[in-house]
């Protein structure tokens, strides 16, 4: 007989919502449908929060069968107080996006529907997975879904952004796969509580290569192009989740095998690998000041953010403060995209240019840039505040220089994002701009579930930066 | 007893939050009763008055709240009362109280945006008053970049201020990055923020390595916070936002909480004696810079504004003499005396129905006389007439100059001040006596004062005064400060006579460098100091050889600094928005024909890992 514990249960049941998505007659159904089955892993996924213990500092709710027994391959799944809070802010994620695209109307809705359930269920499996080859399964499976989606977008020239999604992606996954064989070889096990007590078995090469693995994910300098190019080309909700959820499988790998496993590679290395990321920090600073597309501002604003939450994780400063700013992270970027298509609902543009011309008519867009301004730059109370001033420690203990050149890119970017907020929506007008015209469009976002989606995540930034104590308990 | 202490610190705290926070939301319902609005922004901070006041006489023990710790670094919210922070957060509160009257009974006509300046205003002061009152470097940052990042809002709510709110940002952001550094610094030196274990670090400060340079760099955040030399653009810039805000920003807030910082954390600057040194240097240079300057800016809120930002340099200079209990006087009186001052000078722009250049205003005395007396007893009490607000301030300041080692200082001092009266009796002049220089129809227009309006600034006249007093009398009986005094000496009451014979003095000395004495008749005193004051400042009116030497000569001085000024500004501003959109633009052009793919950045980025090898190789960095 075989007894399901909550946590395989949160997985299966976005599986059995595709299901229900692909058997339901219209689109409205459909929505409704995949809405009410993302609210209750949500309702499920809080539930655990409660009933976990803190204080413990060992797995909990495991669930074990034999896969292949053959090759000692076994369905292995169990939680962690790190990824608790990943699971909980998928849930909330994924069902923020189901009631974003609630009343709007897009292209092949069962197929992408299916698809965000699909990422749900594949992604809250990788961060419970504690089989080596459960969790390579379910990681790569999810690339699976963020193709659907992009694909499903009505636009002609999404081809490119796919093909950059791919080639980076199968590279991550080639080292990755062949670093998880060499491990499986090496232990004899694909258990990883077992593999934790076999790593002086490991050599040198399966660090390397999960390291460049997860330099394509997070993205790290030289392999970081392909961000920016799928997030302009994907539609919102796919960049939301590709965003807030899929960068975090690198900080998966990261905890789950590199920190446990290779812990002393990473001491030995540190150096090499901050250096990487503080160049890839300047780099995508300096491509910010160039970029007219607010999407690829943001995007390039995400890179910053993960190489800042690498320092954090790379100086040693504790592992909870590297989940605080990765869920930081995620929240952030969810608001910016999510505002972003509000914008490109009412004005079809996203471009800076476009916007000086026109905006200040609306006072919603107003208010929602005001609102992504004052989270870009890390008001007190909202949680990039935190972030900010736990980087800089963290990167002063790397280095002297880093810590200088974290401080200037703060300055720079603040103030550049600043003064562009004010050219946008603080300049007087010549009367012989262009206006656009402003179609009924916006009427849309004034729709109740749109607002309750601003609502959720800008209180959960505020959450996480007032309660930042208690988050970090 | 403790916990009992504790709760009613809890309560006073929360009170004061809570509070504030109501009057915020309430510009969400945008009211359009006058009342309601005196209930928000008025009857609010007089609470907060009665608790700062309350918490004088009650000994409320410290609230320390945990924000979040990295390891065994805690970075806590600490508060606590006491007699000086509390007087001081009286000030600031009733300076508040006394901005949003005239705010509400003058702007009839409401507008969502001044009810949401309104309730900047009222959480701005609150976070002084925070600042004030903390113990712990943290809370202390939090404030600072609070402030900063208001100012600039508010500061932004004017159309068409891009320039002026991104310097003000700018400025003040670089100012709290200075404050983070200097933070983690001596986190990672001390491992706590807590002001006691920081001043026993700076006892023994050979011991670390990191603190010496951490001194400097509090420095530069509390000088870029002072308005003073090489970041005194945003005072200026500030001057775009409306003129109530620019009193209470450059009175007692965010002009202020260097001053606050330095004379809360004495024992950073004490532990290095260059510190003392720069502050003085420093201090000087502004106050000679603003103060020529403030002679020839011709808009009412920049004349304002530069001398403000040259009474701050007279504050860094006391300061840096290591009389922190001085520079906290006249912290305190320079409140009191520059919102009058300001005030008095908002009825006037409100008389002229918003003008602020003085070239366009002028024989406006007999329209409007109850602002006139207004204006005259407000410069009365900014020039430190005996025993009006500023002259205990002022007073105190040179005695304890002439009791340090540095005698001579006194010299350049009171020329300083004696500028400054010049430019304050040419502001006067300029916009309200002699010939108007108004449009037909702006004369039209003008507005008295008169019957309940007029009661809110003579009532603050009278407080001031007796405020002043109070303050004075702290001060001489030793109990105005945070820890540490300055020196110790006690004034014969001569002093004050003396102090009484400088001040007259000084007015004279500025009354005749403006007048021409050669022309001057007794029957006709007057009409000549006012003919002259006004003519001195216009080129075709100047008969008098050697006042108009004087004024060339003056004029080349301000040329060549406002020169430097604009090369200062220009460095900033073109370093911010132009070079960035110009270097944007040039990269743009060549990633568009692609000459620049992946593999230019992929090149940088080796260029760059070399450039750190070689670095490490050679320095060892």
């Amino acid at each position: 007989m075989i007894e399901l514990n909550l946590v395989s249960i949160l997985i299966l049941l976005p599986i059995l919502g595709t299901v229900f998505v692909f058997l339901s007659a219209n689109s409205t159904l459909c929505k409704s449908t995949a809405l009410w089955n993302s609210a209750i892993t949500l309702i499920l996924s809080f539930t655990l929060l409660t009933m976990f213990n803190f204080s413990k500092n060992t797995i909990q709710y495991i669930d074990e069968y034999n896969w292949l027994p053959n090759y000692g391959i076994k369905y292995k799944v169990g939680l962690d107080k790190f990824s608790l809070p990943f699971i909980c802010m998928i849930s909330l994620i994924c069902f923020l996006t189901k009631l974003w695209i609630l009343k709007k109307k897009i292209h092949k809705t069962k197929y992408f529907l299916a698809a965000i359930l699909l990422f749900e269920s594949f992604s809250i499996g990788a961060f419970c997975s504690y089989d080596l080859f459960l969790l390579l399964v379910f990681l790569e499976s999810t690339t699976i879904p963020i193709i659907i989606m992009i694909f499903s977008s009505e636009k002609n020239y999404s081809k490119n952004a796919v093909m950059q999604f791919l080639m980076y992606g199968m590279l991550s996954t080639i080292c990755i796969t062949i670093a998880f064989v060499s491990i499986y070889n090496s232990c004899g096990t694909a258990d990883l509580l077992q593999i934790y007590k076999h790593k002086h078995l490991l050599g040198p090469i399966p660090f390397w290569l999960l390291i460049v693995g997860i330099a394509v994910k997070i993205p790290i300098f030289p392999l970081y192009y392909w961000l920016p190019e799928v997030h302009v080309q994907s539609p919102t909700t796919c960049s939301v989740l590709l965003g807030s959820i899929a960068l975090k499988f690198s900080s998966l790998i990261l905890l789950r095998i590199l920190f446990p496993v290779f812990y002393d590679q990473i001491m030995q290395y540190t150096k090499e690998i901050s250096v990487l990321c503080v160049i890839s920090m300047v780099l995508s600073c300096s491509n910010i000041f160039m970029q007219d597309d607010l999407k690829k501002i943001f995007a390039y604003f995400s890179i910053l953010h993960m190489n800042m939450c690498m320092l954090i994780f790379l100086s040693g400063i504790g592992l909870r403060y590297f989940v605080f700013s990765l869920l930081s992270h995620s929240f952030v970027l969810a608001m910016l995209f999510f505002s972003t298509d509000a914008i490109h609902t009412v004005l079809q543009t996203r471009s800076i240019v476009d916007l000086k011309k026109n905006s200040p008519q609306l006072v919603l867009i107003k208010n929602i840039m005001f609102s992504n301004i004052l989270i870009l730059i890390g008001v007190p109370l909202t949680s990039g505040f935190m972030v900010d001033i736990v980087s800089v420690y963290a990167s002063y203990k790397l280095s002297a220089i880093y810590a200088t050149i974290l401080v200037f890119i703060i300055l720079a970017l603040s103030t550049y994002l600043f003064f562009t907020y004010q050219s946008i929506f603080n300049q007087l007008k010549n009367k012989t701009d262009t206006k656009l015209e402003i179609p009924v469009g916006h009427l849309q976002i004034n729709s109740i579930s749109k607002k309750m989606v601003f609502v959720t995540i800008s209180t959960c930034i505020l959450f996480l930066g007032i309660f930042s104590s208690k988050v970090l308990m | 007893m403790n916990s009992e202490a504790a709760s009613l610190t809890t309560l006073a705290i929360t009170t004061l939050v809570v509070t504030i926070g109501c009057s915020v939301l309430f510009t969400a319902f945008f009211p359009k009763s006058k009342y309601l609005r005196y209930l928000a922004f008025v009857f609010i901070p007089i609470t907060h008055l009665a608790i700062f006041a309350a918490s004088i006489f009650f000994e409320l023990s410290p609230l320390v709240l945990n924000w979040f710790s990295i390891k065994n670094l805690n970075f806590d919210i600490h508060l606590s009362f006491g007699l000086t922070k509390s007087s001081v957060c009286l000030v600031i509160t009733l300076v508040l109280i006394f901005i949003q009257i005239p705010f509400i009974q003058l702007k009839s006509t409401t507008n969502k945006k001044h009810l949401r300046i309104q309730a900047c205003l009222s959480v701005f002061s609150l976070i002084m008053c925070f600042s004030v009152l903390s113990d712990n470097l943290f809370c202390f940052f939090v404030c600072i970049e609070c402030l900063g990042l208001l100012s600039s809002f508010i500061v932004s709510m004017e159309k068409s201020s891009t320039t002026e709110s991104t310097r003000v940002f700018f400025l003040n952001k670089l100012s709290s990055i200075f404050f983070l550094v200097a933070i983690v610094l001596i986190a990672t030196d001390v491992n706590s923020l807590e002001f006691n274990n920081v001043q026993a670090a700076y006892k023994s400060i050979e011991s670390y390595p990191n603190l010496r340079f951490s001194v400097y760099l509090l420095l530069a955040s509390c000088l870029c916070k002072g308005a003073q030399l090489p970041f005194s653009s945003w005072i200026i810039s500030a001057t775009k936002a409306n003129i109530y805000v620019s009193v209470l920003l450059h009175t007692v807030t965010i002009v202020g909480i260097g001053i606050i910082f330095i004379t809360k954390c004495y024992f950073i600057f004490d532990a290095v004696a260059l510190s003392g040194k720069i502050m003085i240097v420093v201090g000087f240079l502004t106050a000679i810079w603003m103060g020529l300057s403030s002679v020839f800016h011709v808009d009412i809120k920049k004349i304002i504004a530069a001398s403000t930002a040259s009474s701050v340099g007279f504050m860094f200079i006391a300061s840096g003499l290591g009389e922190y209990s001085t520079s906290l006087l006249y912290f305190v009186c320079h409140a009191f005396f520059k919102t009058i001052f300001f005030l008095s000078f908002a009825y006037v722009v409100y008389a002229v129905s918003g003008e602020t250049n003085v070239l366009k205003m002028g024989g406006v005395k007999e329209r409007i006389p109850n602002i006139v007396d207004l204006v005259w007893v407000s410069f009365l009490s900014t020039i430190g007439f005996p025993f009006f607000v500023s002259f205990f301030a002022k007073t105190a300041f040179f005695s304890s100059i002439f009791y340090t080692e540095n005698k001579w200082m006194l010299f350049p001092t009171i020329f300083i001040n004696i500028i400054s009266i010049i430019s304050f009796l040419r502001l006067i002049m300029l916009s309200i006596h002699g010939k108007t220089r108004m449009d037909s129809q702006a004369l039209l227009h003008i507005k008295d004062i008169t019957g309940k309006p007029l009661a809110p600034p003579w009532l603050f006249i009278t407080i001031a005064v007796f405020g002043s007093f109070i303050a004075w009398s702290m001060y001489e009986w030793q109990v105005l400060h945070f820890g540490a005094y300055g020196i110790v000496y006690s004034r014969a009451p001569m002093e004050y006579i003396w102090g009484c014979l400088i001040e007259i003095m000084q007015v004279i000395i500025a009354i005749l460098f403006v007048s021409e004495p050669t022309k001057s008749e007794k029957n006709k005193t007057q009409k000549t100091i006012k003919f002259v004051l006004v003519s001195i400042f216009k080129d075709n009116m100047i008969s008098d050889f050697v006042s108009h030497n004087v004024y060339v000569a003056g004029r080349q001085i301000i040329k060549l600094l406002t020169l430097f000024n604009r090369g200062l500004n220009k460095a900033i501003d073109s370093s911010l928005s132009k070079f960035i959109e110009l270097s944007s633009d040039c990269l743009c052009k060549l990633y568009k024909d692609k000459i620049v793919n992946q593999t230019y950045w992929v090149f940088l980025g080796i260029i760059l890992c070399m450039s750190y090898i070689v670095l490490q190789e050679i320095y060892g960095i």
